[in-house]
């Protein structure tokens, strides 16, 4: 019975859609687009994928677009959860502007013991010298499902660049990274599929050449790219910078054989920032770090998009779709995203369900400041600057009420750092998730009243009696809601007989149509 | 080799002429499908392009963006259908039963009036696996939802359908 229904279901739809006429043609667009829509409103979906690109070892949204702002996004006020949480964290620069001293007064925490391998500059071959040298940690808890592409990243891990130049001007880049999909994944790839059959070989990507003996070890060769393993964990590549010639791989390899390798303490930082994006004259979150100004600015129209800006450029952010969350339903827990400044500290930031109103860090001395949120209609953005020398551990986002909604472990974060860092944490709920609610009940009843009803029904002792039914059988969340509709209707105010103006939604008080539009929306989500 | 993509995005430049040829009729048909009316669909259909168009550089799956702004729009114009309910019963006809109307004739009328009254994600659900061919997975990300709840939604409708049936 069930196939049948499905065949007829498809026959069905393709029965409809194919007697389905369009208007629409090319001839509409024009220079202008589809013509306009002549009824539809709400708001903007997006697909796009989540971009998320370390630049230069910065964390960085991956494309200078952000997202307009528009009417929607205007801050709402900020209830009070406790005396830091102020109305309207858009004019709390100085509560963002926070330093050792002034924010925790505590002693500064000693770095954590952390320990880099770069290439020893002062031991380059003679007639090579150094253009450009740039490192960054990449912070986070392990990845448990790997990256669309396949790849993932280890919970700490470390990328350094040099860019060499010998003295016939060919210049070289030079790569130390702890990272899993760093330039070796590819051999790791093909060594990896030894196993699988001669056609699936031939399209994984690897070596083209044989290997070589660089330092003792083999290194793997393709195109002018020579790459071998440093220690356990930890690859060295060279290549001629630009080039996938293999006639180039002889010179990167003549350099690699050449270079010698250190452990520093802190990563080095590049010179060359004329690629980052300069920060826009203002911001939705501003204030200090250290002495050092930064600020964010967020969208939430269309796109979620949040970028963090220090010493005027582009520091990090992220921007994704809600691909896993409709438009119109707000954020039920959220994302964090950390960046450090390096030598002044990190910024934190990300967003969550509108319901935080204000994020508390806590240190581990157990000292802690409490801060606004943004909020926007779906989410509340939130960035907690962190000073350099702050052990701050955790992050509470609290409700209106004082109550944590989530929390965030943030860990230690390593400091001194030239290159800088960023990561990524994960925001749980606490307390737990409440036990799912049985709606079958709920669901029955509201399902069962969908479609028409005579117009004398809407404001009438039966209508009165179905909603004081679907109330006893609903759930906590739309109590309330239901609650406000039934004493409007009982209130008398709904007169369809002498009064048929009064049946239209459009005439009813805002807290009505709030009321019921909430219990629709409840409905249709959950039913 | 100075760039770690933890996440890219892969990117186009949209070529929205091309986008609009290819998918505004599919476009329609989804939305006929989803509110039952033609006007309508095309309506929505047409605003999902607007859309697109304003956020085109942002977009990674100009297709996939368009099935879910088609839904979301679809679902926007049931809630308002609804709010105007009370006004819309006063008409003597209206933009969906003259929809039905028209297909009194055809043979699959009965079972598209069902799905029509189904709630709007059990119709979806079923657009979206029995039109669209989705499979579970995709439903979930294009409503929001869990691949469980998918499957929830799914089996209800039929078995309204099947209740309903003669």
């Amino acid at each position: 019975m069930t196939n049948d229904i499905e065949e007829q279901l498809r026959a069905a739809f393709t029965h409809r859609a194919e007697h389905t006429t369009t208007s629409g043609g090319l001839d509409q667009i024009g220079n202008n687009g589809p013509v306009p829509s002549r009824s539809m409103g709400g708001p903007i979906a997006a697909m796009a994928t989540a971009a998320v690109v370390v630049v230069g070892g910065i964390l960085a949204v991956n494309a200078a677009s952000t997202d307009p702002v528009g009417p929607a996004d205007q801050a709402r006020t900020v209830p009070q959860p406790d005396e830091a949480a102020t109305a309207d964290p858009t004019s709390t620069g100085d509560l963002f502007s926070l330093t050792l001293d002034e924010w925790i007064n505590l002693p500064q925490v000693d770095a954590p013991d952390q320990s880099w391998t770069i290439v020893d500059i002062g031991a380059l071959p003679s007639g090579v010298e150094l253009t450009d040298q740039s490192g960054s940690v990449l912070l986070g808890p392990p990845i448990d499902s790997p990256e669309p592409d396949g790849d993932a990243f280890d919970a700490v891990a470390h990328q350094y660049v040099a860019r060499l130049r010998d003295n016939t001007g060919t210049e070289f880049t030079v790569i130390v990274t702890t990272l899993a999909f760093g330039p070796c994944s590819a051999f790791d790839a093909a060594a990896e599929s030894t196993q699988t059959t001669a056609d699936e070989t031939s399209a994984q990507p690897g070596p083209t050449e044989a290997t070589v003996d660089i330092g003792g070890v083999d290194a793997a060769v393709q195109g002018s790219l020579a790459c071998w393993p440093l220690e356990p964990g930890v690859n060295a590549s060279v290549e001629v910078s630009g080039s996938t010639l293999p006639i180039d791989a002889a010179a990167s390899i003549d350099l690699a054989r050449q270079l010698v390798f250190t452990d520093v303490a802190r990563l080095p930082q590049s010179n060359n920032h004329s690629d980052r994006q300069p920060a826009p004259d203002s911001g939705d979150l501003s204030g200090t770090l250290n002495g050092v100004p930064w600020m964010a600015t967020v969208g939430s129209s269309s796109l979620r998009t949040m970028n963090t800006y220090a010493n005027n450029q582009l520091l990090g952010g992220f921007q994704h779709d809600r691909l896993s969350q409709p438009n119109d339903t707000a954020a039920a827990t959220g994302e964090l995203m950390l960046t450090g400044v390096p030598g002044d500290g990190a910024l934190v930031y990300g967003y969550l369900s509108p319901e935080a109103v204000a994020v508390r860090a806590i240190n581990s001395s157990g000292a802690t400041i409490v801060l606004p949120m943004l909020q926007r209609e779906l989410e509340s953005f939130f960035v907690v600057p962190i000073p350099e020398g702050v052990a701050v551990e955790t992050l509470e986002f609290i409700r209106t009420d004082g109550s944590a909604f989530a929390n965030a472990e943030i860990g230690r974060l390593p400091y001194d750092l030239g290159g800088g860092y960023g990561g990524f944490a994960t925001i749980k709920r606490s307390p737990p998730d409440p036990p799912t609610v049985d709606l079958n009940g709920f669901c029955e009843d509201y399902l069962s009243r969908q479609g028409e009803v005579p117009e004398r029904y809407v404001g009438s002792l039966q209508h009165l009696a179905d909603i004081e039914s679907l109330r006893d059988v609903a759930p906590e969340s739309i109590v309330n809601e239901l609650t406000t509709f039934r004493d409007y209707i009982a209130s008398g105010a709904i007169d369809s007989v002498n009064n048929p103006e009064s049946n239209l939604i459009d005439n009813w008080p805002a807290d009505i149509v709030a009321a019921t539009t909430a219990i629709a929306e409840f409905g249709d989500s959950n039913c | 080799m100075n760039e770690i993509v933890v996440d890219v995005s892969k990117r186009v430049q949209l070529d929205f002429e091309r986008l609009y040829r290819d998918e505004f009729v599919r476009a329609v048909r989804l939305a006929h499908l989803l509110v039952g009316s033609n006007d309508a669909a095309e309506d929505i259909a047409q605003d999902a392009f607007l859309r697109i168009r304003s956020v085109s550089t942002e977009i990674s799956n100009p297709s996939a963006y368009l099935t879910t702004t088609v839904v979301r729009l679809s679902r926007n114009w049931h809630r308002s259908r609804r709010r105007r309910q009370a006004r819309e019963q006063r008409r003597a006809t209206e933009t969906h039963t003259s929809h039905v109307t028209s297909e009194h004739d055809d043979q699959h009328a009965e079972l598209l009036s069902l799905v029509d009254q189904l709630p709007f994600r059990q119709r979806t659900v079923l657009v979206a696996r029995y039109w669209l061919d989705l499979p579970e997975s995709e439903i979930a990300a294009l409503i929001g939802c869990r691949p469980g709840t998918v499957k929830s939604l799914a089996s209800r409708a039929i078995a309204t359908l099947r209740k309903e049936l003669p």
